[in-house]
């Protein structure tokens, strides 16, 4: 009796039986191996488990259709998050120069990404998300160094009314 | 989660607290330098005046947040929620686009020189 086995991520599962390894639950490209095999290959290569995935249609490749593209999620490109909202908020409670800079970004997002150029898209993404990061993080800091400045002006304010 | 919670005591301290006359409260970098108001002057108050609700109140402390609010939050709804319906990509992309980015660049700046002038 071939004894096989199969990979669940990079652990090594088995040995089974062939009639054990087909109520695995196995997908076409989970990695099977048995004896005589040189190397791991995709169960749905094996003709043993053909029968499996006669009800199954292949997995879709990603990308397969989208050839050139930069977004291998789906045949449609995922917009990139424009933060366009987030930088509003840091220009109205803060730091306007990075919100305006947030801004002009989150702008070049849509254009770019409207134009075909996912890459660009993606590129103003990060550099709108990085400049609402810098602006939100000082605001924080901003606001903490002033809540401590203040604690320790109403301490001593209490000890000189104290003593 | 802990966001909600954050929030939930940032609003206290801002209903109880009014920063119009409160030291606590940090004061703008901008106004201090320049004694003009920037396009973010008097957020912490019309959040005070927001949470007494008094909207007029807060429209005069600052009317460019005020009115900004339903925008950002129906932005933070459709980021949140709306990734996978087809009608709230439809808005997003519409109103929450480049134009909107530049729009919203134009107004801030309009608020700006105008509330100085005025």
């Amino acid at each position: 009796m071939k004894q096989y086995f199969y990979l669940e991520g990079s652990i090594k599962q088995g040995p089974f039986t062939l009639e054990e390894l087909k109520k695995k639950n196995l997908k076409r490209s989970t990695l099977v191996w048995c004896h005589p095999m040189p190397d791991w290959k995709p169960a749905g290569e094996l003709p043993e488990l053909d029968e499996l995935f006669s009800m199954i249609p292949p997995d879709v490749k990603p990308g397969a259709e989208s050839k050139g593209r930069q977004q291998p999620a789906g045949p449609t490109p995922v917009m990139p998050k424009t933060w366009l909202v987030e930088s509003i908020l840091v220009m109205l409670f803060c730091c306007l120069p990075f919100g305006i800079a947030g801004l002009v970004f989150a702008s070049r997002v849509d254009s770019k990404f409207y134009q075909g150029d996912y890459a660009g898209a993606e590129q103003a993404s990060r550099e709108a998300g990085r400049w609402t990061k810098i602006g939100f993080w000082l605001a924080i800091i901003f606001y903490i160094i002033v809540l401590f400045l203040t604690l320790i002006g109403v301490t001593a304010g209490i000890f000189a009314s104290v003593f | 989660m802990l966001l909600l919670l954050a929030l939930l005591i940032l609003a206290g301290i801002y209903y109880i607290f009014d920063p119009a006359n409160g030291l606590a409260f940090p004061k703008c970098p901008f106004m201090m330098l320049t004694g003009l108001e920037c396009p973010g002057c008097g957020s912490q108050r019309a959040i005070h005046q927001l949470l007494h609700l008094n909207p007029w109140a807060a429209m005069k402390e600052n009317f460019l947040m005020v009115v900004s609010i339903p925008y950002v939050v129906t932005g933070f709804a459709i980021d949140f929620f709306g990734t996978r319906s087809v009608k709230a990509q439809r808005i997003r992309s519409k109103y929450y686009g480049s134009k909107a980015a530049i729009a919203a660049l134009a107004a801030i700046i309009l608020f700006w020189i105008i509330r100085n002038l005025l």
